[in-house]
């Protein structure tokens, strides 16, 4: 999979197997597993995190039932997929503690879900280090 | 000097009561990339590229950081909108 920055002050992501459109499908589907989210957020804002997701899920699912060979994301949509995509790294974050991975030894000991979540997180985090870099942060200068 | 009423007290305590200040405190969190989290506070706040910064890195060196302080009104919208950012946020009296 590839991510490049637009023209157009957005993001580009190209998927190149069935594989990498599943792990970008997985952006939505773990947003469903137990957060520590209940503690701090007022209901309101669950309608909100939701739209999040259902937007990014709706995007993803579009460009690869016709089979377009990449998801765009122009400038305006960034925050709603940062939203979405942080929603999934603290479901990671919460299920597997996936930040502390990092010292926890050879990787090829690990069981196989933790490896996958350890390595999803990852991918997850270089996509919203390339929403901040190439729009979030240029839209505030 | 009229004599204070019960009335005149009780507004008088809810007066005080409401004139003490309320700290914005963002929490750390093991997700939230920093960038973003600096990204936030200008938005929110409005503050500088500098002073966002500054409290950033107090959250992530100290665990925690008042980025606000004022009345409770206002407070709890802060609190709300960090909240929609996704940030780990409480409110506390100052003090």
């Amino acid at each position: 999979m590839k991510i490049l920055p637009t023209l157009e002050g957005g993001l580009c992501i190209l998927p190149e197997s069935e594989i990498d459109w599943d792990e970008l499908q997985l952006i939505c589907s773990d947003e469903d597993r137990p957060t520590y989210w209940g503690e701090y957020v007022v209901p309101d804002l669950e309608e909100n995190f939701r739209n999040q997701t259902q937007f990014v899920d709706a995007a993803i699912k579009q460009a690869r039932q016709n089979n377009e060979p990449a998801i765009f994301i122009p400038p305006a949509e960034a925050e709603r997929w940062y939203g979405a995509i942080n929603q999934v790294r603290l479901s990671l974050q919460a299920s597997y503690d996936v930040e502390d991975l990092d010292e926890a030894g050879d990787l090829n000991d690990w069981e196989p879900e933790l490896r996958s979540a350890y390595f999803r997180n990852r991918f997850y985090l270089l996509l919203q280090s390339m929403l901040l870099e190439f729009i979030m942060n240029k839209a505030e200068c | 000097m009229p004599k204070t009423t019960p009335d005149t007290q009780k507004k008088q305590q809810t007066l005080k009561q409401s004139d003490v200040p309320w700290n914005v405190v963002v929490l750390n969190d093991p997700v939230n990339l920093q960038d973003y989290v600096a990204l936030v506070f200008k938005k929110v706040f409005g503050y500088s590229q500098a002073k966002a910064e500054t409290l950033m890195m107090e959250v992530h060196t100290q665990g925690r950081s008042i980025v606000w302080t004022g009345g409770r009104e206002k407070a709890e919208f802060y609190v709300q909108q960090l909240h929609g950012w996704q940030l780990q946020t409480t409110m506390e009296k100052e003090g």
